[in-house]
């Protein structure tokens, strides 16, 4: 069965979910406990049908009422609530939290994100890139992007959704950071997050786990060290297809130098704001 | 890989004649406690990254782990601050500037073939791990680090440390 983890960008990708909603549903998402009603309904141990009635019992009596009427077996029930579940069903969670789906809409949405046969992150990338001709940079920023979001949930503990209503999250004039890294070798490939100070910030307070009061060194080192780990798990990935590849000193600056004919920029919007995601084949600062 | 050019340089300014060399070899493997150190001393634990963030923070968990830490900010700082200060372990960076990590794991190994060293990089390739290995690494972690893979490579130099020693060492 499919990882729940790209089942908000499925969200979006298919609009079943709009950008503020999806911002909404990503800030309530954070640290967000994902009951058994809802991972049992991911699974298809149990139908909307059988669980609405269920769903105001405290969880020990929910736990019982299911086992004890035999809806889910202890057995499954236990493993239900051991499992670790990935950034789609706290995401879920948030949605039925926040009122904007019910049991049965989230019941057919799992079921056509389990049932779909494009990844959601590839078909994004895919659908912002159509009309520039840029086969071969599409695989490669997909595979990349894949790893990045996988990589802020893991370690900002929030995920990242592609917005496709935006092309960017930044405006014109206001003054912005940008932590970049080259990937050379095996590939070829220059990333880079863009982000507002505020942003910026936020996101750096968030990897590190310190106060980082305001936009300094460490500030920097922390989002740059973001970046050399995202980048370092790309390598692994790319190493296990056997392309070796080389990791330069992460650099920064407050604006682009170059805008490279391949750059791609994506607005990523994550539970402490948005920034933009780089990618090019050449460097930009 | 960086030249090794200012490494040379390091090296010649602090031991211009092989004689210099084998002298610097020779003392560099006296442990603090041979010089008379109590056998429970801190271990020193030299630290080298080019982030300013992460020496912070990897100082923080080695002196919660009773280390006292020796920083260093590019792989040709290493070299001069394991050869000034006789750490009793190096944790290396190996994308930094001036001189990467790789040839600062060369450089102190042939310094100190000893010298427990114990890489951390983003990069953990299975080829990666091998070529460092195969250099003299101890071991080799690759970030983000927890703290509790900090605390075993702690307890591997310690480990190692006693043995050169012949000493139990006390974790």
């Amino acid at each position: 069965m499919r990882s729940s983890q790209d089942f908000a960008q499925y969200l979006i990708n298919s609009q079943e979910i709009t950008g503020p909603e999806a911002r909404q549903c990503l800030q309530a998402s954070v640290g967000k406990e994902v009951g058994l009603p809802l991972r049992a309904l991911y699974l298809h141990a149990i139908k909307a049908d059988d669980l609405a009635p269920l769903m105001d019992l405290p969880p020990k009596a929910f736990r019982k009422a299911v086992t004890g009427r035999g809806i889910l077996s202890e057995s499954t029930a236990k493993n239900l609530e051991y499992a670790i579940p990935k950034a789609g069903l706290p995401f879920a969670q948030a949605m039925l939290d926040l009122h904007l789906a019910d049991l049965e809409k989230l019941e057919r949405l799992f079921r056509a994100y389990q049932k779909g046969k494009d990844e959601p992150v590839p078909e994004a990338i895919a659908t912002l890139l159509a009309g520039r001709e840029m086969e071969r940079e599409t695989a490669l920023y997909a595979d990349y992007v894949a790893v990045f979001l996988d990589a802020l949930y893991r370690f900002l503990g929030g995920a990242g959704v592609i917005r496709l209503d935006y092309t960017t999250c930044l405006p014109e004039e206001k003054p912005r950071q940008i932590v970049a890294q080259r990937i050379s070798g095996g590939v070829a490939l220059v990333v880079g997050i863009e982000a507002l100070e505020k942003e910026f910030l936020a996101l750096a307070r968030r990897y590190s786990r310190e106060e980082l009061p305001e936009m300094d060194e460490m500030a920097l080192d922390s989002m740059e060290e973001f970046l050399n780990v995202v980048d370092g798990l790309f390598a692994v990935k790319l190493g296990k297809r056997e392309l070796e590849v080389d990791l330069a000193l992460p650099v920064n600056a407050t604006e682009m130098h170059r805008q490279p004919a391949n750059l791609l920029r994506l607005f990523i919007d994550t539970p402490w704001g948005g920034f933009d995601l780089l990618l090019a084949t050449d460097a930009f600062i | 890989m960086k030249s090794r050019e200012g490494l040379d340089a390091v090296l010649t300014e602090r031991a211009s004649t092989s004689a210099g060399t084998r002298r610097l070899r020779d003392t560099r493997r006296r442990w603090p406690c041979e010089e008379g150190a109590a056998l429970d001393t801190k271990l020193k634990i030299l630290i080298s990254d080019d982030s300013k963030l992460l020496r912070k923070q990897l100082r923080d968990v080695l002196e919660r782990l009773g280390c006292s830490v020796i920083e260093a900010e590019d792989g040709k700082e290493a070299v001069i601050e394991s050869l000034k200060e006789k750490p009793d372990g190096v944790i290396l960076d190996i994308v930094m500037p001036e001189v990467d990590g790789i040839e600062a794991l060369r450089v102190i190994k042939e310094v100190d073939k000893n010298i427990p060293v114990i890489m951390l990089s983003s990069v953990g390739t299975p080829e990666r791990l091998l070529e460092t290995l195969k250099m003299g690494a101890l071991d080799f972690i690759q970030k983000p680090y927890t703290e509790e893979q900090i605390s075993k490579a702690v307890a591997r130099i310690r480990r190692k440390v006693s043995a050169q020693k012949g000493t139990s060492h006390e974790e």
